[in-house]
């Protein structure tokens, strides 16, 4: 066991190495994309199912946002002569770091495979373990750790996704004072460059027709991950992701003007919010009804089913508002990355690289 | 030894936060960072011959205690991977704005652009 992970690490230093070292961007976020996968794997020999889908999906959006921010653009990366003195600085702060690490390391934390239980008998892991699925009825005791015991966790988990989306959404609409009076001095017709053709037309038939069958099913198992999450591994987070990416997928292949179909601005508009009030909503309930904020009011009024979907009574709803969330967020944040904002004013680049 | 490598890992990553020049190039050293961190705390969970922490059928509440790795280092450890996403899609979003502006990912370039 401790080989194989010690292993698994030795090609995830490798491809981090490579990742950091190449002079090719888009290899460069690739050996990113392979690290990912390499973590999501050691997380499954770890005992962590629920950590490794959503790492996996999570490292999907990765690669999709860093490939979409790096592609067609400055793919070579600069020349530019290093600065002795900057060196210097970073290595000292890192060979500190790494003393103070080996420090750490060597003798303040438990050996590898004892895990906190040998350490403290009294940790609350142990509490959740033995009693986790007789308090919340949930059988994946992590989603009761998230779900229930700390669910102020992962109320502002919710809140803290959503505030950066909005963020980056603000980022990449608002445009500058300066900017603006550019583009009203000149009258030049800003350019289309080859990627807003693609956006806005979509990829060729074959990959469209393979898009639209596959969609359907990425769906469904992004519910089906949602639904369950408090049964089997997996939960919101992950399913709303993967089903953020059927979207992603259609919003790629069929191009613009396929996706006003599926998904329009209204529908948009209506479900921006509504997960996040989901939760808000279950959160003060379990205030009126349980007696304090996110109490799982449902299960302890009691009469639920010990067994199957409705057992854990507020989480599969928690589940569901928060796979909205993460849904919502997503998609718009994408649409906006890919779609809103690729007109980019190919003049101005170059005069920008000739100073 | 396994904490130790874990550690290289994030060096690597701090090493591509501090020294690299390239925007993207520090984006992915943040990413890099973070894979480390989140595998050395659900590794702190894991006990020998640990089962995960979800109650298959036919096992019972004192099986899973006896024998289940740490859910409280995964509950943080998920959470943090989606904090994680949150960041890098702040990062991306500006990087995307400031190549929009400037026309280059590059420290330097920008750097010179100042004023």
């Amino acid at each position: 066991m401790e080989f194989l992970l010690a292993v698994l690490l030795v090609f995830m230093l490798v491809g981090a190495l490579i990742a950091i070292e190449t002079r090719d961007l888009l290899s460069s976020v690739i050996c990113t994309g392979a690290v990912g996968y390499l973590a999501s794997v050691a997380f499954l020999f770890l005992g962590a199912p629920d950590i490794a889908i959503t790492q996996v999906v999570v490292e999907i959006l990765v690669l999709i946002l860093l490939i979409r921010a790096t592609i067609s653009r400055d793919v070579t990366a600069p020349a530019g002569d290093r600065e002795f003195f900057g060196l210097v600085v970073s290595l000292a702060f890192m060979l500190v770091t790494g003393v103070a690490g080996m420090r750490i390391l060597g003798d303040a934390f438990p050996k590898f495979g004892t895990g906190i239980f040998a350490v403290s008998p009294l940790a609350p892991a142990s509490t959740y373990l033995a009693r986790g699925w007789q308090l919340t009825g949930a059988t994946n005791i992590v989603a009761a750790v998230t779900h229930d015991f700390r669910g102020l966790d992962t109320l502002f988990e919710a809140t803290i996704l959503f505030a950066t989306v909005l963020g980056a959404l603000t980022v990449l609409r608002a445009r500058g004072h300066r900017e603006r009076a550019e583009e009203a001095a000149d009258d030049e017709p800003l350019h289309e460059g080859p990627e807003f053709r693609t956006a806005s037309r979509g990829m060729t038939m074959l990959v469209q027709r393979v898009a639209r069958g596959m969609a359907g099913f990425i769906f469904l198992y992004g519910v089906y991950i949602v639904l369950y999450g408090h049964l089997r591994p997996g939960g919101g987070f992950a399913g709303g992701i993967m089903i953020a990416c059927t979207f992603i997928l259609l919003l790629l292949a069929l191009g613009k003007d396929g996706v006003d179909r599926y998904l329009t601005r209204r529908f948009v508009g209506c479900f921006s919010s509504i997960g996040a009030v989901m939760l808000l909503l279950l959160g003060w309930l379990g205030f009126a009804r349980g007696g304090w904020f996110l109490g799982n009011f449902l299960h302890h009024a009691g009469g639920l089913p010990a067994e199957g979907l409705l057992a854990a009574g507020t989480m599969p709803l928690a589940n569901l508002a928060i796979a909205l969330n993460v849904v919502v967020s997503l998609v718009l944040l994408f649409a906006s990355l890919a779609v809103l904002r690729v007109v980019v004013r190919q003049n101005r680049r170059r005069m920008v690289k000739r100073g | 030894m396994l904490y130790l490598l874990c550690f290289a890992l994030f060096l690597v990553g701090l090493f591509g936060v501090l020294a690299k020049k390239n925007l993207v190039k520090i984006i992915i050293g943040f990413a890099i960072m973070e894979y480390a961190i989140h595998l050395l705390i659900v590794m702190l969970g894991y006990r020998d011959g640990g089962r995960a922490a979800v109650l298959v059928p036919g096992a019972t509440t004192e099986q899973l205690a006896a024998s289940g790795v740490d859910p409280l280092a995964q509950a943080m450890v998920l959470i943090s991977i989606v904090i994680g996403l949150s960041i890098l899609v702040m990062l991306v979003a500006l990087c995307i704005r400031l190549y929009e502006r400037h026309g280059t990912f590059d420290l330097n370039e920008l750097r010179n652009l100042k004023g």
